[in-house]
């Protein structure tokens, strides 16, 4: 159990409430990272596993023109506002790491956030994983990775 | 008369591309390379096409599998200069891959653009190679090819039940997509049986089929979405 | 040339001379071209060896873009097949004596582009192997089909056509005995020009001239149906058939003039293509780009009115968006070009004719590419992304090949066969009386006391034409 946990149970005075609330990182973007990242698993790809399957790797998703070739959702406006084309290579950059994906510009995805599935290779090889770009940060209450509180910002590739 | 066809339930699809793949893996349909593919030259005789509407955060998708319509009134058929592509007695639209000179014309004449070309010889990885069905032939380089239904699967069924003195049952000639599909949003059958379920289902008031104003007469039937 | 051949040219009347010139005498510059233009064949001929053994990938071709630069090529081509037979049969039957000088070279180029256009389709397909499918499997409801028989039609008539009207002239080679003896006395076919032989000779071409319209006809409207027969956006037109009949002949008419042009100058027949050739010619090209601009007009018009949905995405795209470039570019080569320059009398001269034909020519390429290519990355299925095309080396290097191979193979023809026809350029000033009669009859007076018309005949068959000059 995690330390700050653990006192506040042993607190004298607590609520009878069994948890506490505490801010969670990552709640305001910076300034030079102004997409939060959200790593999905992308439905047809089992986790990845079957990434490398011909046929999958050829039409991993039902987003049309994404062939081969890794890639990240974001919202057409973000897309207009950074001046990069639907379909333009890009780097996904973090303040760990940085991959290289193609963009599409998709409107299910909400103006502030980068859509990236992760599982996902270059046809050389390369990996193309938004989790090595991940800051670190735990969720407060059970320790784990947090997955999406980590900002990124788009390069031109 | 046998008249097969298919009735796909739009509100049942979830889009998850389980019949693309199952009709590659029947069908020995190779995969092109990244730079082909770009160009537009990849295959996919079932093809699931997703229709993006509204903006964040209202936005959805409609998703609408495409296989071949085997129209009744096929627009290929007439156009093909050496009846390469034809109109079968049980209403499947058939490719010839031995006769057809690639002219492409059919594929022109197609309003749906169901019809793909090797552009290559097709090409399979190593891993694919050993699971390539012996009941399909591989096209050459240079021909037409499109959905069949599994044409290969109606013969196989017929033998079966010619063999075991009986006649053809519904489950016995599926499809790879119908089959496979986990929604079983795709449904096939003969639409003029009365025992199928596609009979009954292509008289739903939700049914329609896609540019019926054309006067093609496709079999592939289409519940549309309620609301 | 050698002295016995030279002897035996001097001995020959003067038109004679003029035109059996170019079959002794060659010069390094035609070596040189020839040269080129072969090197060009050649590498064509590369391109497509790998095409057939790789496959049509090596194309830009791709889906929805099943068709491209040699469906351009094809019906560009076949079009401009109908200068000769069109133009030398209807001037034919109409009795337009100012056609004598210009219809040997334009059923020459009948002949020669209607072969390269006929082999573009076979380069086209994807299995060239079993193109004698379309024999032994022929499916006759395919527009495709119908176009082999009128094109095999057309090929075999028009190459008769170009034949038979020549057998004259391959007789007063085979007389002269400048060049290949057998071969011309085998062409010739006995020929001796008696009154029997030529009566007979005249009323077989007067019967030709008359079938191979129809046949002509036939050969760009089924190509025409081609595209309109099948239910792509803004191909389904019925104007197809008898716009692709006049564009046909449009592009011709300016390939014609094209040639006439080059070969005037190359081997100095300026008395021959005299300027009433191009002042006429020019005034049918002139003609032909108001019809042109009024089937065209009248085709968007209808599409634009209909406003359907799948028709106005590749209307807008033609004239708006992606096509916007070579759709204005062809219209500028098409109707404003020609129409500012043929529209005055000045310009009606081999040069204001020749830029006036090299802007039909490129803007009847771009109105080919602009009907194959916006509707085919626009098809009616829209829910799929749309197609886009950039032709590959491939094809652009068959494409350079096929229109080096023609220039080439005319150029050798001019080698072999006199490009003007001798015997129709005689026979139009010997028979300057009965031209004046006729007129006579059409204006009601002897027109031989009229000293206009009388240099207007003149002008079209020519003063006893000079000696060129020979060379040291």
């Amino acid at each position: 159990m995690p330390d700050a946990l653990r006192e506040a149970l042993a607190a004298e005075g607590r609520s009878r409430a069994p948890y506490r609330l505490a801010t969670s990182p990552g709640a305001i973007p910076p300034v030079e990272f102004p997409l939060r990242l959200l790593p999905y698993r992308v439905s047809t790809l089992a986790s990845g596993t079957l990434g490398l399957q011909p046929w999958l790797a050829e039409a991993p998703t039902i987003l049309p023109e994404l062939h081969w070739l890794p890639w990240v959702e974001v919202h057409p406006r973000t897309a207009e506002a950074l001046g990069i084309d639907d379909g333009a290579m890009v780097w996904v950059v973090s303040a760990r790491n940085r991959y290289r994906a193609r963009l599409k510009a998709f409107p299910g995805t909400a103006p502030e956030n980068l859509n990236a599935p992760y599982g996902l290779r270059h046809p050389d090889g390369q990996l193309a994983n938004p989790l090595q770009l991940l800051d670190g940060s735990t969720d407060p209450l059970t320790g784990i990775t947090s997955w999406f509180s980590t900002f990124v910002r788009l390069e031109r590739a | 008369m046998t008249r097969w066809g298919m009735v796909i339930d739009l509100d049942r699809c979830t889009g998850c591309t389980a019949c693309e793949v199952a009709c590659k893996s029947e069908n020995n349909i190779a995969t092109v390379s990244p730079e082909q593919a770009d160009l537009g030259r990849a295959v996919s005789w079932m093809k699931v096409v997703a229709e993006v509407s509204g903006d964040f955060p209202n936005t959805t998708m409609q998703f609408l599998p495409r296989p071949c319509m085997h129209c009744d009134n096929p627009p290929c058929v007439k156009v093909c200069p050496v009846a390469a592509t034809y109109l079968g007695a049980d209403g499947i639209v058939g490719q010839i891959y031995a006769r057809c000179i690639g002219c492409r014309y059919c594929a022109n004449a197609c309003p749906y653009t169901v019809k793909y070309f090797n552009w290559f010889a097709p090409e399979f990885p190593d891993s694919e190679r050993e699971h390539l069905n012996p009941d399909v032939s591989v096209r050459p380089k240079g021909v037409i090819e499109k959905c069949t239904f599994c044409h290969h699967r109606l013969q196989k069924a017929r033998e079966e039940a010619r063999a075991e003195d009986r006649e053809l049952a519904e489950d016995d000639y599926q499809p790879a997509c119908a089959e496979i599909c986990p929604t079983s949003a795709i449904v096939f059958g003969d639409l003029d049986n009365p025992l199928h379920r596609v009979h009954t289902q292509k008289r739903d008031p939700r049914a329609m089929r896609l540019m019926e104003e054309l006067g093609t007469e496709p079999k592939v039937y289409y519940l549309a979405p309620r609301a | 040339m050698r002295q016995a051949v030279a002897a035996k040219l001097s001995r020959l009347p003067p038109d004679e001379q003029n035109l059996l010139m170019p079959l002794v005498e060659t010069t390094p510059r035609f070596y040189l071209a020839a040269g080129v233009l072969g090197v060009v064949v050649l590498w064509g001929i590369f391109a497509y060896y790998l095409q057939v053994r790789y496959g049509l990938g090596r194309t830009g071709l791709n889906r929805p873009e099943y068709w491209g630069i040699y469906i351009i090529d094809f019906v560009f081509f076949i079009g401009i097949s109908h200068a000769g037979t069109l133009i030398s049969a209807i001037l034919r039957i109409s009795q337009a004596e100012w056609r004598r000088a210009i219809t040997r070279s334009a059923e020459f180029i009948t002949v020669l582009v209607l072969g390269y256009g006929a082999i573009q389709p076979i380069i086209d397909l994807g299995r060239p192997d079993r193109v004698l499918n379309v024999l032994f499997h022929a499916q006759w409801r395919s527009p495709l089909l119908w176009d082999v028989m009128s094109i095999g039609l057309y090929l075999t008539a028009s190459t008769v056509y170009l034949y038979i009207p020549m057998i004259p002239d391959l007789a007063i080679i085979r007389d002269a005995g400048i060049k290949a003896p057998r071969f011309y006395r085998f062409l010739a076919a006995g020929y001796q020009d008696t009154p029997a032989q030529r009566a007979r000779l005249e009323r077989t071409i007067g019967i030709l001239a008359i079938v191979v319209i129809p046949i002509a006809v036939s050969v760009h409207t089924i190509i025409g149906w081609i595209f309109a027969m099948t239910l792509r956006p803004m191909w389904h037109s019925t104007i197809f058939g008898p716009y692709f009949v006049m564009g046909a002949i449009y592009s011709g008419i300016a390939a014609i003039l094209i040639a006439m042009v080059i070969l005037r100058r190359v081997y100095r027949l300026q008395d021959y293509f005299k300027p009433v050739h191009f002042d006429y010619m020019g005034r049918l090209l002139l003609l032909f780009s108001l019809l042109w601009f009024y089937f065209t007009f009248a085709e968007y018009l209808t599409a634009f009115y209909g406003a359907e949905p799948a028709e106005m995405r590749t209307f807008w795209a033609k004239l708006a968006g992606p096509f916007a470039v070579p759709f204005w570019l062809m219209v500028l080569g098409c109707f404003i070009i020609p129409l500012a320059l043929m529209s005055r009398r000045s310009m009606r001269t081999p040069r204001g004719t020749l830029m006036a034909g090299i802007a039909v020519v490129i803007g009847m390429w771009l109105e080919r590419f602009n009907i194959v290519v916006p509707t085919s990355v626009n098809p009616r299925w829209e829910m799929e992304s749309l197609g886009h095309y950039l032709p590959s080396w491939v094809e652009l290097s068959i494409m350079a090949a096929t229109f080096a191979g023609f220039v080439l193979l005319y150029m050798i023809a001019t080698k072999f066969f006199p490009i003007i026809s001798i015997w129709e350029i005689k026979e139009g000033r010997e028979k300057v009386t009965e031209v004046k009669e006729r007129i006579a009859a059409y204006t009601g007076e002897y027109a031989a006391v009229n000293p206009d018309t009388a240099e207007m005949i003149a002008g079209y068959t020519g003063e006893y034409p000079a000696l060129r000059k020979k060379r040291p």
